[in-house]
């Protein structure tokens, strides 16, 4: 309870506090002192953050500011002399923002007990966060139906799957506890590596605008992720989920395990740990409608696919060493490795030849971090960060049949095949056949017999492995002028490592057909500097900045050393409060260098385009951004909030596929695409009160570019078949492929009250309840229609879409207690009707599967090439098959329904589709 | 410091441990109560037994050439080649079909056939008690006029055919100096011998010096050849006095052997190494035997039909041989039995399974003036 004298406000237009646009791992507490009787500032209070290591004194006009704390909940003290001291626990500070605190002190002639009140920020009406930032914290993520950081992070306006605001995959970095990570060799399609289990977060935002000059190798957003310290007490959680006590389509394998621990070692050191172990038989489920042959095995379980499981185990720790009052050690390490097995519909009778693939990473940190003493008349913080960032992948084929030991869980690694040689990059072995790889043939284990589509005695042949490293070194100085001005700056210098290696047709010796094995081992460096300032006048703040980047590919790069690139990136924003409302106008440059699988050569499985061999280019720039943004929040009600995103950006330089001399089927990559995404996002959230919340986001945008992806060839110049002339089509700008013009988010949250419901047997079942319910619904992404043989666009490209999507997600909990301990149940529905959306579509039909005549014309093709008789002792003979029995299938009446049925099973549609209900139960218990 | 972590787990929270201990406890049993579901497995159709029983019962259909059979030791299959269907190139793989009939359960494929030019043979195999295989595989160009028969045989694991190591590669030349194109009658004597027949091959026209026939492969055996596995080499031996042998098949034990010898009509018996044999059985002046197969009292061989012994002046002594009559003989009593005497079909390469039950021969049809290339397996019961 507030007292009458003494006053919290919260933030409703206090313009004093400035939130540091650089320290998005952290956050600042600023605001007023003021006498509770006669609103004067009261000069030299003074103001400290938990156990008084941090603070600062207030001015003359009774405004303090103190800068780079932690994001997470502190206590700060406030004393002034005369005054009743005042203690606010658990004050909220968010990465980026400021806790504006106004606060009233009542005069006192004698020292008494300081006074306890609860602080509440006020993040949407701070009139200094320039970026644009939806959040989601730890919490979010155990109260919604949402399992990882990245399904959190996807609940944010713009965003489609890991594409935000409408940008290609990889235009995204991640900044883990203000250190950068980005998986710079293929981000445009491979996983980061390493995932923070969800356990150790204190918040994780998404950037899609306006962030600090300090960081860049991004162009659409950035995930600024913040982890908790260890506790000042030993606690933990233990949580276990699964679906096994689940029936048919609701069962796919599931089991995950989480384990938490934090708590202080002694002498002020604290430790936190986790462990994340998961594993599902069906890892990609899809919700595919049942074959209608019941001669398919998947018509009696459609629901589950072979060969499709995946495990994954993130462990992370982190030690938190305080040196001082004013200087903090942090060690992070985090370790990540994901299997899968991949199902692959052409070997669907010999599962055991569809291929796996292993991701591995690590992330280590050390931070440094020193800040000036409460008293410091210029107050300053100095963070100096490395890390070490590694991340292997290898695909391909699995050396052994996989040993499950609990669920999906082999508790070892995969191993595959050529994989010593991919590891040793032995292009001269690598001539030869890959000992271990069969060629494959045509299956004969179908229920269909005949020799079609399906493969099966030897694998795909391939085998892929690459190796990500990077060194980093980061030195960030926050400096502060009085308390409204912010001064930036500092560097970062990252050495790199980038291995590749790559064969296909493993199985045949390299020569004719089969491309030679591709490596690639070089060193990149990428370098940056910038320097940032924020200056609050009044009701205006105003933030400029301006940063250099250069990254310089490494000599060692096959082809020329092309040297470094580099380049300028101003920003700037403006904001302020007009009318009760926030308003922030922000510009900025941004700039990323190109995925790094790009600068080298590659043999590349998706032949349908371009080939089986792409060039790479060593003398690519950098791919930049230039957008603006209007934002404006505002608070209509006391729970309720409102945000408006308006936002132009022009894409300039992306990498795209060009023509390579005259073959079709060669490419090679350039900076040759441009593309401008505008839009619009409406955030309107109910803050949880009285027991229920709601949020809900809307966006409408467009993005467009002259080439949809990397990958897709287009041809830059075009011969006049009736002239003869060069003809330079106009860069006509195409939808890119996240190009969803409507994307509506509704998130509820509620809870039944301890004292609301039945009694029954002496309990309340219903009591405590919480649930939550998250229904989103998207328009239709872009594709393009190509012929029936897949080699030619028809029409534009992108000029096609796809149906709306939509789901609706559930989460109900119960807590409860165990021997004494507290801890909750939970059911976790995602898709609760399961609807069925379409994810893709065949590009030759825009359909989800061929239509009747092309599946029979597929059927008289493959009959024509085998038109063989089979044998009764042949593995291919079925008996049903031969109709008049003499032992052989012959002739078109016995064989040509085979061959039908078999295309009809093979063009049955299945990654179409998105995943069906899933379904998890589970229990946690806190300690 | 795990150790300072435990004390203040056991000064502050004394029952945490307990309590952990008991949750952990109860969500391993939450899960081992219950089962994950399961994939669909692909169910593929077998069956063991012949598409009509009868007596012969015909092992295979394939419209092409199935040929070489011989058992598994344990009598538990049939391993033999046949030509692919499909294939222009008429190559030939190695399967193994149920004792009784049925559907084939090994399939061993060159698995680099190459282009359809070519033709990827696995030819005469033998599986050993040990779980071996030897086999004889060759590649030639198909489009060639003059065949190039170069040929390997090869020792694998059955369960991991292609995996196989070169015995020799034909032809080649003895130290004893016979000189061997082919390999045929391959059969194992012991866990580390073999015992084959070294033919002459030639790629002519029959009768030899016509015009106008198509030219076809003419193998005529020359020596018994028997191959000592256990050392560090294999070593390759004649047996003496084993000229112009047709046919070769291990005896009661692994130092006995039966063999034909081509334009005689006389089954042979021998001691290995001893240098000489035993007649054990004689069909008769006039006749030629081959293909014999022994097991106990029992013998069976192909005797007479479409084959004639030429002792031409290029080629030296050869055998054409389109097949003949299947003839069994209790060497007990020297009771001679035509299993078929059906005029329309003949037959080649007779094996007795171990227990001398039954009876697994390739059978030709016989067509106005020639024979039908295309050969079946016939399974016969014996008495």
């Amino acid at each position: 309870m507030i007292g009458p004298r003494i006053g919290l406000l919260v933030g409703l237009g206090v313009t004093l506090g400035a939130a540091s646009l650089a320290a998005q791992a952290s956050g600042a507490i600023g605001g007023r002192v003021r006498d509770a009787g006669t609103t004067q500032p009261i000069a030299n209070a003074q103001i400290t953050v938990d156990e008084g290591g941090r603070g600062a004194v207030t001015s003359a006009d009774g405004r303090f500011r103190v800068r780079v704390i932690r994001s997470g909940f502190h206590t700060v003290r406030v004393r002034a002399i005369g005054y009743r001291p005042v203690r606010l626990d658990s004050v909220l500070v968010r990465g980026g923002e400021t806790t504006t605190l106004d606060l009233l002190l009542t005069a006192m002639a004698i020292e008494v007990e300081e006074l306890v009140v609860q602080a509440r920020p006020d993040p949407v009406l701070d009139p200094l966060a320039t970026s644009a930032e939806q959040k989601v914290t730890a919490a979010n993520l155990r109260e919604l139906p949402v399992t990882t950081l990245e399904e959190g992070i996807a609940l944010s306006a713009g965003t489609v799957g890991e594409s935000y605001r409408g940008g290609r995959l990889g235009q995204q970095s991640y900044i883990v506890d203000g250190v950068g990570v980005k998986n710079q060799l293929d981000a445009s399609s491979g996983p980061l590596g390493v995932r923070i289990p969800p356990d150790i977060l204190t918040e994780a935002s998404l950037v899609t605008n306006g962030f600090s000059a300090r960081y860049g190798q991004a162009l659409s957003g950035m995930i600024n992720v913040v982890t908790r310290d260890g506790g000042e007490r030993w606690s933990g959680r233990v949580l276990y989920e699964t679906d096994r006590p689940l029936w048919q389509s609701w069962d796919l394998g599931l089991d995950r395990t989480v384990v938490t621990a934090s708590g202080p070692l002694g002498g002020g050191v604290r430790v936190l740990g986790a462990i994340d172990i998961s594993g599902r038989l069906d890892a990609d489920p899809v919700n595919a409608p049942r074959p209608a042959d019941p001669r398919d095995p998947r018509y009696e379980r459609p629901w589950m696919l072979p060969h499709n499981s995946g495990e994954q185990i993130d462990a992370v720790a982190k030690v938190t060493v305080p040196v001082g009052g004013q200087t903090t050690l942090r060690f992070f390490g985090l370790h990540s490795e994901d299997q899968r097995l991949l199902y692959d519909p052409l070997y669907k009778y010999d599962v055991e030849l569809s291929p796996g693939r292993r991701t591995v990473g690590n992330l280590l940190t050390g931070h440094f971090q020193h800040a000036s003493g409460a008293s410091a008349k210029l107050p300053f913080v100095v963070d100096l960060r490395t890390s070490f960032y590694n991340r292997t992948f290898v695909r391909g084929t699995l050396q052994d049949s996989v040993d499950y030991r609990f669920g999906a869980i082999t508790g070892q690694r995969l191993h595959f095949v050529g994989e010593d040689i991919a590891r040793a990059q032995d292009t001269v072995s690598a001539m030869a056949p890959i000992p271990g790889l069969l060629p494959p043939d045509l299956s004969d284990r179908t229920p269909w017999g005949v020799s079609a589509f399906f493969l099966g005695q030897g694998s795909r042949g391939e085998i892929a492995w690459n190796r990500f490293r990077e060194f980093r070194s980061q030195l960030d100085l926050t400096l502060g002028v009085g308390a409204t001005t912010d001064i930036l700056a500092g560097g970062e210098l990252v050495t790199q490592r980038v291995q590749t290696f790559q064969r296909v047709q493993g199985y045949e010796p390299v020569g004719g057909a089969v491309p030679p094995a591709t490596a690639s081992d070089f060193s990149p460096l990428i370098g940056a500097a910038y320097a940032e300032g924020q200056v609050r006048v009044a009701d205006v703040a105003f933030t400029g900045g301006v940063r250099y980047d250069l990254f310089d590919p490494g000599a060692k790069l096959p082809g020329q050393n092309v040297g470094a690139r580099q380049r300028l990136s101003p920003r700037a924003a403006v904001s302020t409060v007009l009318a009760g409302a926030t308003v922030v106008a922000s510009y900025g440059l941004f700039s990323q260098p190109p995925d790094f699988q790009f600068l080298v050569d590659a043999a590349f499985d998706d032949t349908t385009r371009t080939g089986r061999f792409r060039r790479g280019n060593p003398n690519l720039g950098f791919e930049k951004a230039t957008q603006f943004e209007l934002s404006l929040r505002a608070r209509p009600r006391e729970h309720l909030s409102l945000r408006l995103n308006a936002f132009v950006k022009r894409l300039e330089g992306l990498v795209a596929s060009v023509p390579l001399g005259v073959s079709a089927d060669s490419s090679v990559f350039g900076n040759t695409d441009v593309g401008t995404v505008k839009g619009g996002e409406i955030i309107l959230e109910r803050e949880p009160y009285d027991g229920f919340g709601a949020r809900v986001t809307y966006t409408l945008q467009q993005a467009t570019a002259t080439s949809t992806s990397a990958f897709l060839l287009r041809q830059a110049a075009v011969i006049d078949p009736t002239s003869g002339d060069t003809v330079f089509p106009a860069r006509v700008e195409f939808p890119l492929d996240f190009d969803r013009r409507h994307g509506l988010t509704i998130i509820l949250q509620g809870k039944i009250p301890e004292t609301v419901g039945p009694v029954v047997a002496g309990v309340r079942p219903l009591a405590g309840l919480e649930s939550a319910v998250i229904v989103r619904y998207g328009s239709g992404l872009p594709f393009s229609r190509t012929n029936a043989a897949g080699d030619s666009l028809v029409g534009l490209p992108n000029d096609s879409r796809l149906p709306s999507q939509s789901t609706i997600d559930l989460l109900v909990r119960r807590s409860i207690r165990v021997g004494g301990t507290q801890g909750s149940l939970y059911l976790d529905m995602r898709n609760l009707f399961n609807r069925r959306n379409l994810v893709a579509v065949r590009r030759d039909t825009g359909e989800p599967e061929l239509d009747e005549q092309s599946i029979k014309d597929l059927a008289e093709a493959a009959y024509q090439e085998h038109p063989e008789a089979i044998p009764y002792e042949s593995p291919r003979y079925r008996a049903q098959a031969d109709l008049d029995g003499n032992g052989l299938i012959e002739g078109q009446d016995e064989l040509l329904p085979l061959f039908e049925a078999a295309a009809r099973d093979f063009t049955q549609p299945l990654f179409v589709y998105g995943p069906p209900r899933l379904v998890r139960l589970g229990i946690e218990i806190a300690f | 410091m795990a150790a300072a972590a435990s004390g203040l787990f056991s000064r502050k929270r004394p029952s945490m441990r307990r309590r952990i201990g008991r949750s952990v406890r109860w969500m391993a049993l939450l899960a081992l109560a219950c089962t994950h579901g399961e994939a669909f497995t692909p169910d593929v159709p077998s069956v063991n037994q012949p598409l009509v029983p009868g007596q012969p019962t015909r092992l295979t259909l394939n419209p092409l050439i199935d040929l070489d059979a011989s058992w598994l030791p344990d009598g538990s299959g049939i391993l033999y080649s046949y030509q692919v269907p499909g294939r222009s190139d008429r190559d030939r793989c190695l399967g193994i079909l149920p004792p009784d009939g049925g559907t084939r359960r090994l399939e061993i494929c060159d698995p680099q056939p190459e282009t359809s030019d070519t033709i990827d043979v696995f030819g005469p195999s033998a599986a050993s008690s040990d779980g071996q295989v030897a086999y004889v595989a060759f590649r030639a160009r198909a489009s060639v006029h003059t065949p190039q028969f170069s040929s390997s045989l090869l020792l694998a694991p059955l369960s991991d055919a292609l995996a196989a190591e070169v015995l020799t590669t034909t032809p080649y030349t003895l130290p004893t100096g016979q000189f061997h194109g082919a390999i045929s009658h391959l059969a194992w004597l012991d866990d580390s011998r073999l015992v084959y027949v070294g033919q002459d091959i030639f790629y002519i026209r029959m009768p030899v010096g016509t015009i106008g026939t198509a030219p076809d492969t003419l193998p005529t055996g020359r020596d018994i050849v028997v191959v000592e596995l256990g050392g560090s080499s294999p070593q390759f031996s004649a047996e003496p006095n084993t000229s112009l042998a047709s046919s070769v098949v291990p005896g009661e034990n692994s130092n006995i052997i039966y063999y034909t010898v081509s334009g005689d009509a006389q089954v042979y018996r021998r001691v290995l190494g001893s240098g000489t044999s035993t007649v054990v059985h004689d069909f008769g002046a006039g006749t030629i035997v081959r293909d014999v197969s022994v097991e106990g009292t029992t013998l069976v061989a192909i005797v007479g039909g479409r084959v004639e012994f030429i002792n031409d002046p290029v080629l030296g002594p050869v055998q054409p041989d389109e097949g003949g009559v299947l003839t069994m003989v209790d060497l007990a009593t020297g009771t001679q039995t035509v299993l078929d005497p059906s005029p329309v079909v003949v037959y080649r390469r007779p094996a007795l399974s171990p227990d001398g039950s039954k009876l697994v021969v390739e059978r030709y049809q016989v067509l106005p003036g020639s024979v039908d290339r295309r050969a079946d397996l016939y399974l016969f019961t014996l008495p």
